[in-house]
């Protein structure tokens, strides 16, 4: 046994006064009377009376149980015991993708998983632990904890949307959340059909079944393409019943109709949709009258996507060519300036250093260094290197531009940065490097457009518009599905980032620097802002779908074949250090009620 | 503040039953005495409760992150995980441990669980920890940080915005006796027939030897033993691409004993041919294309030879054509539209031009101010000399009866007009002399300078004068003519002959030899046919003797630019003759693998100006252009000064590299080959690639509902077909999942409307970047990392769990309860005994 809390025997310095207590006479409250004859006729108590009274020395050890019992739970003693019921750790794993969202009957497949979930969590014991997961496309942990209230409130916060459930990774977050020491389970909750899935898992699986066999219609393709004059509109819609669909699907901007198209789509069969539109919006919804088990995915909506103009400052002593070649760049404008006034506004979409390089990398989101000098802080640079004619090989963006680097001149040895990649390269010699320098998107070039003959080719204007759209492209992209995470690309070190919705509801608000949006859970239309001194600026329009092959199927499917064993092969069953202290508070309380009912005075 | 077992406070019922017991007794305790033991029961009952307040941190304080990854020895794993597992068996409640691999796992001794080795997807393991943790801990990462996946830099920037903070510890990776293909350097596109030479990399930690092996389509092509460095090794091998497709190129190395990774052994690349191109050769002569076509035809290229008239004027007949050949074509052989669609099928269409030199090109062809020279990459303007000579300029004309009116401009008028447009394009220096003739010869204005002598106005006046005559003979002007300008002073000795008529009885020697006197002295010779009945292959003969230029002037009109044309001609001195050899100015594309040092000489050239933004490829002795190229809209344009055989390049004709040179600079200005209106490319997401094909019609607008079927060939040779289903307006994909590394071919076909189209490109799936050595510097990267999110850089061994931070911990407050309890014990016996009875 061990003491836990050895200061707490002091409170037997109750046992002495307790005892001292006792040697003292009972006091009895004293009566003032006129004689005490009547007193002498009452009959002394009868042995048999005897046996209700308790000698005092039992009503002393009592009282000094009762001491001891508390200043020993004071204490908190432990004994290295065997668990009379193993502490359980139980992970559930919850299935959050959109087919969980179906209704059927009065309640959805994700409610009818909390509901179960919950019972679960109830019928936990006290020791027990609980991590919940909820298992979309990205697994997350929701909850874990001990089996109370704060695991039954965070569970109760799972929602489904999103496509596709990575059960693999689901599992593998679940068993590396077990505790040691607890005898260890999963138990998913699903409709099955997710995908990837283990093969096997370390601990003792439970597979719940959740859903029947509704019907279901779906968008699950919804794609536009802005032509010279015209917008092409796509639409795959996916009728999964064992009924025939008839419906009219609806192609709307800003809310006015551009389209109907009533539909028949045979049972368990789809139909694609093509049209040619004319218009100005920027956003497009497709929509499918009526209503099924699965509403979310009879919209879909889809970005029409305008390239901005972006202002692209140009520092350099010799800025023709460069000069030349971004005018050549739709959507840019281009100011030039000498070095000795270079100073580009915070925020500024792009600078190109041509020739020339500050002396710290400025505060813009991106950043094109080319034919950068030698001498300088930011970047090692050596003496330039024979052009030759060796191969190129360049990896996306630039792919096969470049055959060969007879084409280039004043290629400089550039000491590739540890942030940047290599893009593009002559043997051993690197031509192109990009990375990313705290926010910074910085793309530098190890030779001199002006020095070659590059400049007067073809590839020339090719390249500095792949440059440019690789360092500047749009912050967000155009569609992603319900709950997909995205990664802002514009450069939003310590800008505040919100999500807005189409009515100018703040959804979402990010801290400073958040680079990665983990998702958004309703389809619509959102707008991504960046606060930049006290002004929110907008970075992009993200369309959010929820329909997704993987997703219109309802049907629930059988659990997967993934091999687990049939009990927690880890599992202690080693000795627990119990704590005794309950058990003596218990035993004072009850000696305490024995005490008072038997011993009246 | 919450109550860890609130069953607890069932007990509370026995307050009331506290109470109950104390009203029953008889000479019961006072309040005082209920009250306190109420208090007690109330302070016990709470206790059990086990009330706690502040927050719990109920997760995991630190999650270890172990690499599990193929670069690393299987010891370094092992004692990784063992020192992982000792830490897990310690602290379980505090403590979680995932591994870094291909995906990201919990850590477990079962054999079959063991993590995929095959990569090292660091920021997948840091978004897996970040999210066991939520806000706050630690995650340390045993790791030789060569990550496989990309944005562990990223994740570990939002762990540090979360309250994590990345600990990192470098392992060194375990290579030391490694051999692998590192890659197969290939021309980006071929032509049927063209040669290549393409470079196997050969990777080694140390020096050794190691036998390559290289198959082309899977038939062996190349095996041998090679010396290798520590480093890589460039292992060259020459091809030819015989035929149109793709090439598969596989390469394996047979390693010596001691290396770890069998799957780096092989690498693999493609090489898209196209098939041969095909040319229009236009010659200015008949037979002038001759060599020239016979040496691309050896080389399987198609060629149609036709003559300048015979150029289509409109873009769409030269649309199956990629290049064409200009070879000494006159722009006078050419009409504007002709030579605009010639310019168009260039800047708009973005096909090849190269203009071929001779005797009635550039310069000497009046390209000057012509479409022609917009796409050529020189300026008809010869180049600058220090100082040039006069110019003797002589005009014969015909004045027989047959020249007079007829209907329309008189041709007599017009060739006298033509003498005077002469006069007025000739320097004050400059000589000039005219000769007109029919049966007799008539010195109209005889040899002198226009400054000296007869003044301007009386030389044309006595030109206007000239009366018409009788019969033609042209033998007998030309002698005079030539015998005169023969004795004149100057380098620069031109004539210019214009009859419509014909020589009977004159024998070609006698012509033949009376020029080849002239040539002699350096006279030049030119002629202008009158009229459909002129002798007009005499007239060419006469003038190729003279190395000059002839025309046919088939309506008068045309007669005194004709005559013009000449006499600038004559005015700029183009025509430069020597013998010399070309020099290189640069390295450059068009000239790849052939040794200019080789060239044979060559004995003149048209004396052009290059354009500023053209590139000057090869030039004369002087600095003239020889070989001039440029970027012209779409299309490029090349301009060869000497021609392509007599009279500046006959010693070419027996050079052996001759059609090489040719196939080469005319394959430098060939468009590169490409899809077309099917693009077809192939996205890569690990295992899983997206076969993407996007479509468009002809007018630019998506093809849309077309039948897709893409047809993949395996690297094992084995084929699947696979649907690609429409996903976007013209665009249709599909995902498969490759299970090998190596060289796919896939055949996407599309059928629309009973057309179909076809694309085949070539796809190599990588061999697994987990065992090709890298050049990442892993202690950097995870350097990186802590400091992206307030971390440290631990040293080697140190202890992971610091529990100088231990986890907040909620304030229990059940011993409190406990301890009040206690306190009012001994005053609840003390009131039960009486005390505080009066």
């Amino acid at each position: 046994m061990n003491l836990l809390l050895p200061l707490g025997l002091l409170a037997l310095a109750s046992v002495p006064l307790i005892i001292v207590i006792h040697l003292l006479r009972e006091r009895r409250r004293r009566l003032v009377v006129a004689s005490l004859a009547l007193w002498r006729r009452i009959a002394p108590p009868q042995p048999r009376d005897r046996r209700v009274r308790w000698p005092r020395w039992w009503r002393l050890l009592l009282h000094l149980l009762i001491a001891g019992a508390l200043a020993l739970a004071l204490a908190q003693p432990v004994f290295a015991g065997w668990n009379l019921v193993p502490a359980r750790h139980l992970a559930i794993v919850i299935d959050t993708s959109a087919s969980m969202a179906a209704r059927e009957g009065t309640t959805s497949r994700i409610a009818e998983a909390r509901r179960r979930a919950a019972e679960l969590v109830r019928a936990s014991g006290g020791a027990d632990r609980v991590t919940v997961i909820a298992a979309g496309a990205v697994p997350r942990i929701v909850a874990e904890g001990d089996a109370g209230d704060g695991v039954l409130a965070a569970l109760a916060t799972v929602e489904a949307g999103g496509a596709g459930c990575d059960l693999a990774a689901a599992l593998a977050l679940a068993e590396a959340a077990l505790t040691a020491g607890f005898t260890r389970e999963i138990v998913v909750f699903s409709d099955g059909g997710a995908t990837p899935v283990p093969r096997r898992v370390g601990v003792p699986l439970r597979w719940e079944a959740v859903g029947g066999d509704p019907g279901n219609r779906a968008i699950t393709h919804f794609a536009v393409r802005r032509g010279p004059a015209e917008v092409a509109v796509f639409a795959h819609i996916v009728n999964d019943d064992d009924r025939p669909l008839a419906t009219v699907a609806r192609l709307t901007a800003d809310g006015v109709t551009l389209r109907r198209e009533n539909l028949g789509i045979a049972p368990r069969s789809a139909t694609d949709l093509v049209w040619t539109v004319r218009t100005a919006a920027t956003t497009l919804s497709l929509i499918l009258d009526g209503a099924d088990a699965l509403p979310a995915d009879d919209v879909a909506y889809a970005r029409i996507g305008t390239p901005a103009a972006l202002e692209v400052v140009l520092v350099s002593p010799r800025p023709e060519v460069m000069l030349r070649a971004l005018a050549s760049v739709p959507g840019l404008t281009v100011r030039a300036v000498a070095p000795a006034d270079a100073a580009p506004p915070a925020g500024s979409a792009l600078v190109v250093y041509d020739g020339w390089l500050p002396a710290a990398w400025p505060d813009v989101g991106a950043i094109l260094a080319v034919n950068p000098p030698a001498g300088g802080t930011l970047l090692g640079v050596g003496a330039g290197v024979a052009p030759g004619a060796a191969p190129v090989t360049a990896a996306e963006p630039f792919g096969d531009i470049l055959a060969n680097s007879a084409d280039l001149g004043g290629i400089v040895a550039l000491e590739v940065p540890p942030w940047a990649d290599v893009l593009m390269r002559a043997d051993d010699h690197p031509l192109i490097v990009r990375g990313s320098v705290d926010g910074r998107t910085v793309m530098v070039w190890a030779f001199d457009p002006a020095a070659g003959a590059l400049a007067t080719r073809l590839a020339f204007p090719i390249l500095v518009g792949r440059a440019v759209r690789a360092l500047v492209a749009r912050a967000t992209p155009d569609q992603v599905g319900v709950a997909e995470p995205f990664v802002i690309t514009a450069s939003v070190a310590d800008a505040g980032i919100r999500i807005v919705d189409a009515d100018a509801r703040v959804v979402a608000a990010l801290p400073a620097g958040t680079r990665t949006i983990d998702g958004i859970a309703a389809p619509g239309i959102y707008h991504i802002e960046a606060q930049f001194g006290g002004t929110w600026l907008a970075l992009g329009t993200v369309a959010v779908n929820a329909g997704d092959p993987r997703e219109a199927r309802l049907v629930a499917l059988p659990a997967p074949d993934i091999a687990a064993p049939e009990r927690d092969v880890a599992a202690p069953v080693r000795p627990q250090p119990q704590a005794w202290w309950p058990w003596l508070v218990g035993l004072a309380l009850a000696a305490l009620l024995v005490d008072w009912w038997r011993v009246p005075r | 503040m919450m109550l860890r077992e609130p069953l607890a406070l069932l007990a509370l019922v026995l307050v009331p039953l506290i109470v109950v017991i104390w009203r029953r007794q008889r000479g019961r305790p006072g309040v005082a005495a209920l009250a306190v033991r109420l208090a007690i029961v109330v302070l016990l009952t709470l206790a059990l409760a086990r009330p706690e307040w502040g927050t719990v941190h109920s997760g995991p304080r630190l999650v270890v992150l172990v690499d599990q990854s193929a670069s690393l020895s299987d010891e370094t794993r092992a004692a990784l995980a063992q020192r992982a597992t000792a830490l897990l068996d310690e602290h379980p409640a505090d403590v979680r441990v995932l591994t870094v691999a291909a995906g990201s796992a919990a850590l477990t001794a079962d054999a079959a669980g063991q993590p995929d080795p095959a990569g090292s997807q660091l920021a997948h393991a840091l978004a897996q920890a970040r999210r066991m943790l939520g806000a706050g801990g630690r995650i340390v990462v045993l790791s030789d940080g060569l990550a496989t996946d990309r944005g562990a830099l990223d994740e570990a920037r939002a762990a540090g915005l979360a309250g994590i903070t990345v600990d990192t510890e470098h392992v060194a990776p375990s290579l030391e006796d490694e051999v692998w293909i590192a890659r197969i350097d290939v021309p980006r596109s071929l032509r049927e027939g063209d040669p290549f030479v393409l470079s196997v990399i050969v990777g080694a930690t140390r020096a050794t030897s190691a036998e390559v092996l290289l198959t082309v389509d899977g038939a062996d092509a190349w095996r041998g033993t090679v010396a290798l460095g520590p480093g890589e090794t460039r292992v060259p091998y020459r091809g030819e691409a015989r035929r149109s497709g793709v090439i598969r190129v596989e390469a394996r190395v047979v390693p010596p004993a001691g290396d770890r990774f069998v799957e780096n052994d092989q690498g693999a690349a493609v090489i898209p041919v196209a098939p041969a191109p095909r040319l229009l050769l236009v010659e200015g002569r008949t037979g002038a294309g001759a060599p020239l076509r016979a040496a691309l035809r050896t080389l399987g290229v198609t060629v149609d030879v036709v003559a300048p008239s015979a150029v289509p004027a409109q873009l769409t007949p030269l649309a199956p054509y990629e290049g064409i050949v200009l070879i000494d074509v006159s722009a006078a052989a050419l009409s504007l539209d002709q030579m605009a669609t010639l310019r168009e099928h260039v800047r708009s269409e973005g096909r090849g031009l190269v203009i071929a030199g001779g005797r009635s090109s550039f310069t000497l062809g009046g390209y000057a101010d012509t479409p022609l020279e917009d796409v050529a990459p020189v300026l008809m303007e010869p180049p600058p000399r220090p100082e040039r000579a006069a110019v003797n300029l002589l005009v014969i004309f015909d004045r027989s009866a047959s020249m007079g009116p007829q209907s329309g401009a008189s041709k007599f008028v017009m060739a006298k007009e033509a003498a005077l447009l002469a006069t007025e394009s000739l320097r004050p220096e400059d000589r000039l002399g005219v000769l007109a003739f029919d049966i007799d010869q008539q010195w109209v204005v005889p040899f002198q300078s226009l400054t000296d002598g007869v003044s301007l106005a009386e030389i044309q006046s006595r030109i206007a004068r000239v009366p018409l005559g009788g019969g033609t003979n042209i033998y007998g002007a030309l002698e005079a003519g030539l015998d005169a300008m023969m004795a004149q002073d100057g380098d620069t000795r031109h004539v210019v002959l214009m009859t419509d008529g014909r020589s009977f009885g004159d024998q070609p020697e006698a012509f033949a030899a009376l020029i080849g006197r002239a040539r002699a002295a350096d006279v030049t010779l030119s002629t202008i046919a009158i009229g459909e009945d002129a002798d007009v292959a005499l007239l060419a003969d006469l003038a190729q003797l003279g190395a000059g230029r002839s025309y046919v002037a088939t309506v008068p009109d045309d007669i005194p630019r004709l005559t013009l044309i000449e006499s600038e001609i004559a005015r700029s001195e183009p025509q430069i003759e020597g013998t010399f050899r070309a020099e290189p100015v640069a390295p450059h594309p068009a000239l790849a693998g052939l040794d200019v040092a080789t060239f044979p000489a060559l004995d003149g050239y048209v004396g052009v100006t290059p354009k500023p933004q053209a590139e000057l490829v090869l030039r004369s002795p002087e600095g003239d252009p020889v070989l001039a190229a440029w970027q012209y809209g779409l299309g490029r344009a090349l301009a060869w000064l000497p021609g392509i055989a007599e009279p500046w390049a006959g010693a070419w004709l027996d050079w052996p590299g001759y059609p090489r040179f040719w196939s080469q600079l005319i394959r430098y200005t060939l468009p590169e080959p490409d899809s077309g209106l099917l693009q077809v490319r192939v996205l890569a997401r690990g295992a899983v690639v997206t076969i993407r094909a996007d479509s468009l019609m002809s007018s630019g607008a998506p093809l849309d509902l077309a039948d897709t079927q893409a047809l993949v060939t395996l690297p094992d040779g084995t084929t699947r077909t696979v649907t690609l289903l429409q996903r976007a307006p013209g665009r249709y994909e599909q995902e498969v999942r490759l299970a090998s590394s190596g060289a796919y071919l896939i055949e996407v076909r599309q059928v629309r409307d009973g057309i179909q189209r076809v694309t085949t490109i070539g796809y190599v799936h990588p061999v697994p970047a987990e065992y090709l050595p890298s050049t990442d510097r892993g202690a950097e990267v995870l350097a990186a990392l802590s400091a992206a999110s307030g971390g440290s850089v631990l040293p080697p061994d140190a202890p992971l769990l610091v529990d100088a931070t231990p986890a907040a911990a909620p304030l229990t407050l059940w011993t409190w309860l406990i301890a009040a309890a206690a306190a009012l014990w001994p005053l609840a016996v003390a009131l039960q005994r009486g005390w505080g009875r009066r």
